[in-house]
């Protein structure tokens, strides 16, 4: 549930409506998962156009774009898991969250406890430093290149990780309407 | 598709349409997805281990049987699904639950034997998914067991029951049996193979020293009723349809029978009964042989006979209430539409192919109560007037081992005679 609350704070923090509609696609999940993750595409790639950022180096452009980027993770988390029941553990994180009404930076801090909650491993860490330092390192030049540049350190970082994961391990995947 | 497949080709889109829209928004969200993604698989820990304990290994044929299945989670979270990888046995309340890390559990299912004979069950499979359903991995628990299934007392009283009426049915073939036999004895004789139990005359035989078996005289006045099958199904057909042979016998029956027995006919179709009143003479069967002048349609045979339709209990419930309204009609089908119109006890002869034989196993059942019943269904498999060829061969003989079973459940109910097309009156009404 807490990828719900975080779409709806986030929606009410961007003034962005169209995040409202989030619990629609939660609930087409809990009938089925796969109808639920197609509803998803579509609602995230209609309101990812909504929200507009061009610049990381800006503070307040930069936390607006976080804001969107944790509520979709944390509401994908919530399709694919299907609980309605929250854990005791998860209220704090979603306390931090609520509060990003008056705070921005607590909602991210909700967001951030919420994944190390789940203990995920230090090697998880190496892409997002790496994307942290490649934007300190050549901040000078991708200033100069616009947003089209800094999403192209995106894509590479995005694209690096996705080939970390799929060698890291071999494991049998789910099929999707099966 | 695979699931995580979907999520990676989302986050590779989002950050596409990142960089054509001048706007990081979406390429932040796609690299923050394929981080989540990585720190998903990182963490994927399947380690399932148990045990498999049989209760009983020796069953009965279709008596529910217990199996246990102890697990212990020894890996991350994982929701569990238990299978066992066997055609011989149906599996019911087979459990789907969260194990979470390092908890142990008992789960508790049932298998029901659809045979008797003996049997190895293979050790039963385990699949752990993940909580979010994009990772799985499958275990095996337990070891090959053998199970013995006899065979049910209601299984051998019903092959006692499809064997006796078997053998009445061959009675049929032989030597007149139409009529319900009256209370008077004709005869008493010797014991012949096929004769029925029921008529043994347990004192004579105890005074001679034999079986000796009572004849009866016969109620020359009871009534026959010919039932006609003129659903769709039976009116389908290439060159000639099953309709067509079963009016050619319906008639000759009646010209054989109507010398000696009152005879009455009922045609009936999927909505309407047409009903043609017992009588003894000439005219009358001229009134029956314009009736049964039935159309046939072009078209391919189905094939299909299937005794129970698997439905759900939501679909059933949809289907109850929708098809009572289909062309206004409310009543019964026509087959229990002409039950309902014959009065006395009578002796009744359906000629159906069983394309629908839910219908009229019930409809037999219900009349076995106050009428004797004889069924006569020209199969389907032998009528068939297509191409032969390899695909059509296989269906054939899938049907035809389907009507197997059928033949089988309704023997056990009254006397039933598989019918060919050259199987006319010769074979029947030489004798009736």
């Amino acid at each position: 549930m807490i990828g719900v609350i975080a779409s709806i704070i986030g929606g009410l923090m961007l003034r962005e409506y169209i995040m409202l509609i989030a619990p629609v696609v939660f609930i087409i999940s809990l009938k089925n998962r796969d109808a639920g993750l197609v509803g998803y595409f579509l609602y995230i790639i209609y309101s990812s156009s909504k929200v507009v950022s061009g610049d990381v180096y800006t503070y307040e452009e930069l936390i607006n774009a976080l804001i969107f980027a944790f509520s979709g993770v944390l509401l994908l988390d919530d399709i694919l898991k299907r609980d309605i029941r929250m854990k005791k553990l998860e209220i704090i994180p979603v306390l931090f969250i609520l509060l990003g009404v008056l705070l921005p930076e607590s909602f991210l801090a909700g967001g951030v406890l919420y994944f190390f909650m789940m203990k995920p491993s230090l090697r998880v860490a190496l892409p997002i430093i790496g994307s942290i330092l490649a934007f300190a390192i050549l901040k000078e030049n991708l200033l100069g290149l616009g947003p089209s540049g800094q999403t192209v350190v995106f894509g590479s970082f995005a694209l690096f990780t996705l080939a970390a994961t799929f060698l890291m391990r071999d494991v049998k995947r789910v099929e999707m309407f099966k | 598709m695979k699931r995580e497949d979907f999520i990676v080709i989302l986050s590779l889109l989002l950050i596409l349409e990142g960089y054509l829209g001048d706007n990081i928004v979406p390429a932040l969200l796609g690299f923050s997805m394929t981080v989540y993604l990585f720190m998903l698989r990182s963490k994927v820990n399947f380690d399932i281990r148990g045990e498999r304990i049989v209760k009983d290994t020796r069953l009965e044929e279709n008596k529910i049987g217990g199996i246990v299945v102890r697990l212990e989670n020894k890996g991350e979270n994982a929701v569990v699904r238990i299978a066992e990888l066997t055609k011989d046995f149906e599996i019911s309340g087979a459990p789907y639950s969260l194990l979470e890390r390092g908890e142990s559990r008992e789960f508790v299912y049932h298998i029901t034997p659809r045979y008797k004979g003996e049997f190895s069950l293979r050790p039963a499979k385990v699949i752990a998914e993940d909580e979010r359903g994009l990772y799985f991995e499958e275990f095996e628990i337990g070891s090959e067991e053998k199970v013995i299934v006899y065979p049910s007392v209601e299984g051998i009283k019903e092959a006692a029951r499809a064997d006796y009426n078997l053998r009445l049915a061959e009675l049929y073939k032989k030597s007149q049996f139409v009529g319900t036999e009256g209370v008077e004895i004709k005869d008493l004789r010797e014991y012949r193979h096929g004769d029925d139990f029921k008529r043994i005359d347990w004192k004579a035989s105890v005074r001679l020293g034999e079986l000796i078996i009572r004849e009866m005289l016969k109620e020359s006045d009871a009534d026959v009723y010919i039932f006609v099958d003129n659903t769709s199904e039976m009116r389908k057909g290439i060159r000639m349809a099953k309709v067509d042979y079963a009016s050619t016998l319906a008639l000759q029956l009646a010209t054989t029978l109507i010398k000696s027995y009152r005879v009455g006919m009922v045609i009936y179709d999927e909505e309407n009964a047409d009903f043609i009143k017992a009588a003894k003479s000439m005219a009358h069967l001229e009134n029956m042989r314009r009736k049964l002048n039935l159309r046939w349609k072009k078209g391919v045979m189905s094939l299909r006979a299937k005794l129970e339709v698997k439905l759900s209990k939501k679909g059933r419930a949809f289907l109850n209430k929708v098809l009572p309204l289909k062309k206004g009609r409310r009543g019964s089908k026509g087959i229990f539409e002409g039950l309902s119109l014959i009065k006395g006890p009578s002796f009744l002869i359906f000629i159906s192919d069983l394309n629908n034989p839910s219908d009229l196993y019930k409809a037999m059942a219900q009349a076995k109560w106050n009428h004797k019943v004889l069924l006569l269904s020209p199969n389907p498999i032998l009528f068939y007037g297509g191409e032969l060829d390899r695909e059509t061969l296989k269906r054939l003989y899938r049907a035809y081992l389907e009507r197997e079973k059928i033949l089988k459940r309704f023997n056990a109910l009254a006397p039933t005679i598989d019918l060919g097309p050259s199987d006319y009156i010769r074979e029947i009404a030489k004798v009736i």
